[in-house]
């Protein structure tokens, strides 16, 4: 609390401070960073959120930013509860995310609690997939991939944010550095809190009751030092990101009526890296390390009614990552290109919930060629071969060929066919009691088509695209009961997953006015067809939490120093089981929530003001998990 | 330029405003009022955490079922995991595990009346005399005593374990040990016995580790079913012990990766049924309690069926057989003759398990 405090006081006099310091009208800069080589069809099976929206929107947290603006689908558990990615049809676990090409995906678990990363701590987000998720293993659905750049002369960096909100919300973040002109030094801290106890209706008390959420308060404190070098013809960075997070998980709305028990989570971890990049007219060099510590401590304590502990759960895990990569980008003749990888990644971690220390050692060798084959054809082939503990786990390949029409130059569309697997878990093989040390990779095959269309017309810019996929996981890795009564995983699913992405984004300006409407469609089946489904009836029925329709749509209107914007985020009906029975449990209904915001700039400030879901829509986007209604936010910034 | 904007946030207002108002909440009635006659009642357990735990109704003269009767007739959820049923009167009590809590319904409309909160891991109830009945609890070492008129807590019967499922003999209550998972230190392999008139603890029974049912035959014994433990590698057997002496009489052991459960009793009081097998599938056995030796071949087998429970009707002996099938849909229970003789099938909830008679 005490903490808290201080942290607090400290930004507003740092505030109050470089306020009298500073009255002159600053633009905020927007970068736009992309590789000199990255080339039409990898750009089509891309796509970067907008720079302006990740700095418009870096108090909140990634999940947030995807739901809201992208077609992943964040299935949530609340504020501060976990929040997990599926992408185009798959689970959390086949959603790689990357930290400038780290992987996130914890090994213990395979998935990344996207609660956990606030945009703040990200400079570029780019969603990736068909074969560009080819360099590594795991996204078979996708990858999302997280970036952090510098930027060199712009002198001092000072950047300060407060906000408050509804349910006592304190966010604090501060960036400070120097932007010299070889040299790029930041830190980002910040501090983000909430009691959380919001009111909902309790609808699974007899009778349905108005209540406060308990015990879901958390807080997050995190910073972030970076350091990037310029030199003649290389370029030296290290990074460290450093993240501390408590969190009390509140009891499903049955339970509410039950004092007696004490839930919590508390996370932290530490992820450093160093690369050196050496780069030359036609191509680069990089090298790279990374070291990753994180510990996940998870606690439940239940009590007699005069206070005294019954039970205890108390469990650790200890997890330390370490990644070698060496990155090469070279220009050939006939203006194909080349790019190829080798990583090695050692994992360790030490669960209670394992007999013994667990380690996995992957040698990754990753090669592709992209380039021209025909007039507007181009042709993208990928191939990488993984060593898992000594174990070659095959050859994965991906083609991908894109065209830009003649008479339509605005207009391109690709089609490409890729390969990739996923390693189970370390929970997944190692778990006590139930992991299974026999689980084979899963195997995913992708076919997928795209159309990207962009144009300028006059003042107003024009950008869409559809993509249609299909895909295939073999030996689909699913915990299945056993009469031992405890579970255990086995290769036992075949999942297909067919769908499609649709987005639109239209941008006009004129003088001081700036409109701009964009929006996501996603359809996503997805299903398994394995044998077992077909004994037990479950054969072609939607797996559970993935939504077949989901949608959002963002409306911004800014004029010289004012903004005003509105947001809308639809979740179609979710299965919580593989019955086709629309009892309330097993069908979760449809819901669509709408959020406001204003601003202003008044010189180096920006005044913001939130509303969300100011429809209060009544909702569960996970079976009996609270969600609140309607909330408001403000939030007041300085940058130099 | 101005106009533009402004007029942009006018129309964003009135259509913030217009959607607001829309968003009328509605909550759907079932007027469910149907009356409940004779015939078993089928608690779902559901899957951990997920609170989607039902109540099944099947009428078997009519051969009709009702599911999700609790929340058609509450309009809430039973809860999580949902472990046993107790008919006493006229109501019906639902003892819901992971949530802690006991619902006390009445047994024709299954109406809500009253509920027990705040318990840790309530697990079986057993009426003992008067209003009193015991709670076993899967963390707590003993019995809660609770009074089933006020649905309160009026004491708790220390007995050094923690509790499971129960009889009742006389004016004694035996009660399993089935787990130390939750409190490390204490006993799985013993049978207790309480006294109704002083609740109290008088006497232990070593049995093999994790009894996992009970249940008491037409010559006044009890016969306790061991799995012997998780992994299946400690000693699995079925006891037969005198309630008198509170001794074993006799022990029939099993091979060690057999994991036998859901032991019950016929309408005679003489026949035994219980599931057994290894991994994979559990099929159900009939013994005699005359019987010298376990079973050698199964009486109905499983198939590619998920057996989870067998139940017997006390009015004709018919067998009713759980079937979960995945336990993330719906299962099934088939109704058997007592000769083993399929006579219907019905679709229940999630994980169907504990059945009661009407």
């Amino acid at each position: 609390m005490m903490m808290k405090r201080c942290f607090v006081v400290l930004s507003l006099m740092l505030f109050v401070f470089v306020a009298k310091a500073q009255d002159t009208i600053v633009l905020q800069t927007v970068e736009v960073v992309d590789s000199p080589l990255k080339k039409t069809a990898e750009a089509s099976m891309e796509r970067s959120m907008d720079p302006s929206l990740i700095k418009r929107l870096n108090t909140v947290s990634m999940s947030q930013l995807l739901i809201q603006h992208s077609p992943v689908f964040i299935k949530t558990y609340g504020p501060g509860g976990l929040a997990t990615a599926s992408f185009r049809g798959t689970t959390p676990s086949h959603t790689l995310v990357l930290w400038n090409g780290f992987r996130l995906n914890t090994p213990s678990l395979g998935q990344v609690d996207f609660s956990t990363i606030p945009v703040f701590m990200t400079d570029n987000i780019a969603l990736q997939w068909g074969s560009r998720t080819s360099s590594n293993s795991g996204g078979l659905g996708g990858v999302v991939n997280i970036e952090n750049n510098g930027y060199y002369g712009d002198g001092l960096i000072l950047d300060l944010k407060q906000s408050y909100g509804s349910f006592n919300s304190i966010g604090s973040y501060l960036t400070l550095g120097y932007s010299a002109e070889k040299c790029f030094v930041r830190v980002k801290a910040y501090r983000n809190s909430s009691d959380n106890d919001f009111e909902y209706n309790n609808v699974a008390l007899i009778p349905h009751q108005a209540m406060r959420q308990k015990n879901a308060d958390f807080v997050d404190y995190g910073v972030m030092p970076e350091a990037e070098f310029k030199f003649k013809n290389s370029l030296l960075s290290v990074v460290s990101w450093n993240q501390w997070s408590y969190r009390n998980q509140p009891q499903i709305m049955p339970n509410v009526n039950n004092d007696n028990t004490k839930e919590y989570n508390e996370n932290v971890f530490s992820r450093n890296f160093i690369s050196y990049k050496y780069y030359w007219n036609t191509g680069y060099l990089m090298l790279k390390t990374a070291c990753f510590y994180e510990q996940q401590h998870y606690f439940l304590q239940s009590y007699t009614s005069d206070g005294h502990p019954v039970t205890t759960v108390n469990t650790d895990n200890d997890a330390f990552s370490f990644f070698n990569i060496v990155d090469l980008e070279q220009r050939l003749a006939l203006r194909w290109n080349l790019h190829a990888k080798i990583q090695w990644d050692n994992e360790h971690v030490k669960a209670d919930n394992y007999d013994s220390l667990k380690k996995r050692n992957i040698l990754s060798i990753y090669a592709a060629v992209n380039g021209k084959l025909l007039g507007n054809l181009n042709l993208r082939l990928t191939l990488r071969n993984d060593i898992v503990d000594g174990t070659n786990v095959g050859l994965f390949p991906t083609a991908t060929l894109s065209y830009v029409f003649f008479n339509i130059k605005e207009l391109s569309a690709n089609v490409g066919y890729s390969h990739n697997y996923r390693s189970p878990s370390l929970n997944d093989l190692y778990w006590t009691p139930g992991g299974n040390p026999e689980l084979k990779p899963e195997n995913g095959k992708t076919w997928d088509f795209n159309l990207k269309y962009q144009k300028e017309i006059k003042r107003l810019k024009i950008e869409s695209q559809l993509g249609i996929y299909y895909s295939m996981v073999n030996d689909w890795i699913q915990w299945v009961p056993t009469t031992y009564r405890y579970w255990i995983p086995e290769n036992v699913s075949e999942v297909l997953a067919y769908g499609l992405e649709l987005h639109v984004g239209l941008d006009y300006s004129f003088k001081d006015l700036n409109l701009s409407l964009s929006g996501n469609y996603v359809y996503s089946s997805t299903s398994d067809m394995s044998e077992m489904a077909e004994l037990q009836n479950t054969k072609g029925k939607q797996l559970i939490y993935i939504p077949k329709h989901h949608a959002n749509a963002f409306l911004s209107a800014r004029w010289k120093t004012w903004n005003v914007s509105y947001t809308m985020e639809f979740t179609g009906r979710r299965n919580t089981s593989m019955n086709d029975d629309e009892f309330f449990a097993f069908q979760l209904d449809p819901y669509m929530l709408h959020h406001l915001s204003f601003g202003k700039q008044i010189c180096k400030f920006n005044i913001e003001a939130r509303l969300n879901n100011f429809t209060n829509v009544d909702y569960q986007a996970v079976l009996w998990r609270a969600m609140p209604g309607i909330s408001w936010e403000v939030m007041i910034g300085y940058k130099l | 330029m101005k106009k533009i904007f402004v007029n942009i946030c006018i129309a964003l207002l009135i259509f913030s405003a217009l959607l607001t108002s829309c968003n009328k909440k509605t909550i759907d009635n079932p007027n469910y009022n149907n009356e409940i006659g004779k015939g078993v009642f089928v608690l779902n357990e559901g899957t951990f955490t997920y609170a989607n735990s039902s109540l099944t109704f099947y009428d078997n003269v009519a051969d009709t079922v009702g599911n999700n009767i609790f929340y058609k007739a509450n309009m809430a959820p039973v809860g999580d995991i949902a472990q046993s049923l107790c008919l006493y009167g006229n109501s019906l009590f639902i003892v819901v595990n992971n949530s802690g809590y006991i619902y006390k319904v009445d047994a024709r409309t299954v109406k809500y009346q009253a509920k027990l909160d705040n318990l840790n891991s309530p697990r079986y109830m057993i009426p003992a005399k008067d209003n009193k009945a015991y709670v076993s609890d899967l963390e707590r070492t003993g019995l809660w005593i609770v009074d089933m008129n006020e649905m309160k807590v009026t004491g708790f019967v220390e007995t050094g374990n923690t509790t499971d499922r129960m009889v009742s003999l006389g004016n004694r209550i035996f009660v399993c040990n089935w787990s130390n998972y939750y409190v490390p230190e204490t006993s799985n392999e013993t049978v207790q016995v309480i006294d109704v008139d002083s609740d109290s603890y008088i006497a232990e029974i070593k049995v093999s580790k994790e009894p996992n049912s009970i249940v008491t035959d037409a010559d006044g014994m009890i016969w306790v079913l061991c799995s012997g433990g998780y992994s299946g590698e400690k000693d699995p057997a079925l006891y037969r012990i005198d309630p008198v002496t509170c001794s074993v009489v006799d022990v029939f052991r099993f091979d060690n990766q057999s994991y036998p459960s859901s032991l019950a009793v016929d309408n005679t009081g003489e026949i035994l049924y219980f599931l057994n097998g290894g991994y994979g599938t559990l099929d159900l056995y009939k013994m005699s309690i005359y019987d010298k030796a376990l079973p050698d071949a199964p009486f109905i087998l499983a198939g590619s069926r998920n057996f989870y429970n067998v139940s017997v009707s006390p009015e004709n002996g018919e067998i009713y057989v759980a079937d979960v099938k995945n336990y993330t849909q719906n299962g099934e229970v088939f109704r058997y003759t007592s000769d083993g003789d399929l006579i219907s099938s019905f679709t229940a909830g999630i994980i169907p398990n504990y059945m009661l008679f009407n």
